[in-house]
């Protein structure tokens, strides 16, 4: 840009800068939105050790309730022991609260599958037919 | 004369170190949150009041066998948990080309069997792109 300085023309240069001052906000807001979705996974209460698949698909959390087996056959929801028979009428609140409920079965590797068979006819009852079996990723190699 | 001039001395946190300390502990959050993401084995179970009991041909089932010692048989002969991915796809790609439907898998579990057993026979199957799988327990097994 010239300006006009009498006799003279003088060039003013113009200094043009990224704005730095509310970088420290956006890195709050970023560290808060971690800070308040990070879950800090502790594993604790119940020991399942579940079983590893390859061929498995993403579960939608929002979707899912769970129930845990233990090595023992011990049924688990809501972190409450529960009794066999009790598993129907759970999930049939559950899946009047949301028809298209998943349940995630948490099974220790180790339990015997006599206990899993009663889960699922424990489930058929309630009519939560759509169950997802969790499992961890299959090792390399394995 | 002379006066005495007094300084006032402002005194302030200095924040300039304020963006560095938040993005510090933004990237320990970045590289360290897992989000909790589920995977399993998903299966729709049939409803135990409105699946009508359907009656199949022995030709149109693939059985699969889940023993209490974690053997496993196919079609009653002793296999590998590797030799029923192959099978079931070439038995598939066989109906597919007379233009027959898949196959039903039913894998059968002994109730002292692992439920890991199950679950590996399952991943299996899901390899084979087999999605008509029925689950049973083995009412009398070796």
């Amino acid at each position: 840009m010239r300006r006009r300085y009498g006799r003279f023309q003088r060039t003013v240069m113009r200094r043009y800068r990224i704005p730095t001052e509310s970088m420290a906000d956006i890195a709050f807001l970023l560290l808060i939105f971690y800070m308040t979705t990070a879950i800090l996974r502790v594993e604790a209460g119940l020991d399942v050790d579940l079983p590893r698949a390859q061929n498995t698909m993403r579960q939608p959390q929002e979707q899912i309730a769970h129930i845990w087996i233990d090595a023992q056959g011990r049924p688990m929801i809501n972190d409450f022991y529960v009794s066999y028979e009790e598993i129907a009428p759970i999930l049939a609140a559950k899946l009047r609260a949301n028809p298209q409920l998943i349940v995630a079965v948490n099974t220790d590797k180790r339990t015997r599958y006599t206990f899993m068979h009663r889960a699922l006819a424990e489930m058929k009852k309630a009519e939560a037919v759509r169950v997802s079996f969790t499992t961890l990723p299959r090792a390399p190699g394995s | 004369m002379r006066h005495l001039r007094r300084r006032r001395v402002v005194e302030e946190i200095p924040q300039a170190s304020l963006p560095d300390l938040a993005f510090l502990l933004l990237i320990f959050f970045i590289t360290s949150t897992v989000f909790a993401v589920e995977h399993g084995l998903p299966l729709v179970l049939p409803s135990a009041t409105r699946s009508p009991s359907v009656t199949v041909e022995a030709s149109e089932v693939f059985r699969v066998r889940g023993l209490a010692d974690g053997r496993v048989t196919v079609d009653g002969s002793p296999a590998t948990l590797e030799q029923i991915t192959p099978q079931l796809r070439a038995r598939n790609a066989e109906r597919r080309a007379l233009g027959q439907s898949e196959l039903i898998v039913v894998v059968e579990t002994h109730p002292d069997a692992s439920y890991q057993t199950m679950v590996s026979i399952l991943d299996r199957v899901r390899a084979a792109d087999s999605r008509r799988v029925a689950l049973q327990m083995l009412e009398e097994g070796p």
